[in-house]
């Protein structure tokens, strides 16, 4: 019969005792599992946003027959898009659908009634952005921005 | 900085409408013609914002910031297309505050709808003022993409 030391068992209660703690520490121990979410869709102002603007350079027609002051405007409003693009990216959910509904058909009101008409629509939309949204400080000026822009085109078209 | 957002961004428009009050007298001289017309109701609209964004400071409890005894333009103004483009960095100044206003009302929470109004109406105005000075440099090329904003 084997002799138990005074060592050997304070040895395997010690092991017994570390053994409990830690499976106590275990159980009692949150786990976080990641838990996916959605993500965050734009507003449909930012989406409507991008679609006037497509409308917009839609009936400048190609950039290629375009000369001086015309040419100008349409690279001004090409630059509008890539903008309210870059403002898109900062909802994830943009990522999902990174394409906008054509431009509806119809009779076009004209380059200069439609800059004025887009630069309206961007301004009521920087007025009424909720000041609480997540990306209020970065969409609201760049907006304005644009509406502005697009009064100098109105003006210099009309 | 005073660590209230609306009245930063009012300080750094008033210090716009200060700049412009100074320079728009200088320019007229230089551009002549329609032109000097062009920079006298310049100045007039200026003077007027100035007072109105000063009185409106006062109410909010803050004291209004003097101008500068000067203001240098970035390159000589001592000739037509020096003074024109020194009204382009006049109407641009004024742009890029009522832009920071813009983004001082957001931050400051809140509707701030009639802040944002102002700061909205005066990008505009700014940004179509500059339209005929900038069309005296660069005439194929009058606008800006986005006024306002560094480096537009």
């Amino acid at each position: 019969m084997a002799e138990i030391t005074r060592r050997a068992l304070l040895g395997t209660v010690g092991a017994v005792a570390a053994a409990g703690v830690g499976a106590a520490l275990g159980l009692v121990r949150p786990v976080h599992h990641p838990v996916p979410v959605p993500p965050a869709e734009p507003p449909a102002a930012l989406t409507e946003a991008l679609v006037r603007q497509q409308r917009l350079l839609a009936d400048y027609g190609p950039a290629a027959g375009l000369t001086g002051r015309t040419a100008g405007l349409r690279a001004e409003v090409a630059e509008h898009g890539d903008a309210i693009r870059a403002l898109l990216e900062l909802y994830p959910g943009w990522r999902l659908h990174p394409t906008v509904p054509s431009p509806v058909a119809g009779a076009s009101p004209g380059l200069a009634a439609g800059s004025r008409a887009v630069a309206d629509a961007l301004r009521t939309t920087a007025l009424q952005w909720p000041a609480t949204e997540p990306h209020a400080v970065q969409v609201v000026p760049v907006l304005a921005s644009i509406a502005a822009s697009l009064s100098c085109h109105a003006q210099v078209l009309g | 900085m005073t660590g209230n957002p609306i009245v930063d961004g009012l300080q750094q428009v008033l210090a716009a409408q200060h700049l412009a009050v100074y320079a728009y007298p200088v320019i007229g001289v230089q551009v002549g013609g329609d032109a000097a017309g062009r920079a006298r109701t310049a100045e007039a609209a200026h003077r007027l914002t100035r007072d109105a964004v000063s009185d409106q400071l006062t109410a909010l409890g803050a004291v209004p910031q003097a101008a500068e005894p000067e203001y240098r333009p970035e390159l000589p103004a001592d000739s037509a297309a020096g003074a024109a483009a020194w009204a382009v960095a006049v109407e641009e100044q004024s742009s890029a505050t009522y832009r920071f206003l813009l983004e001082c009302a957001v931050r400051a929470g809140g509707a701030q709808r009639q802040l944002r109004q102002q700061a909205l109406a005066g990008l505009t105005g700014a940004a179509l003022a500059a339209l005929p000075w900038r069309a005296m440099i660069t005439p194929d090329r009058p606008s800006t993409a986005f006024p306002g904003a560094a480096n537009s």
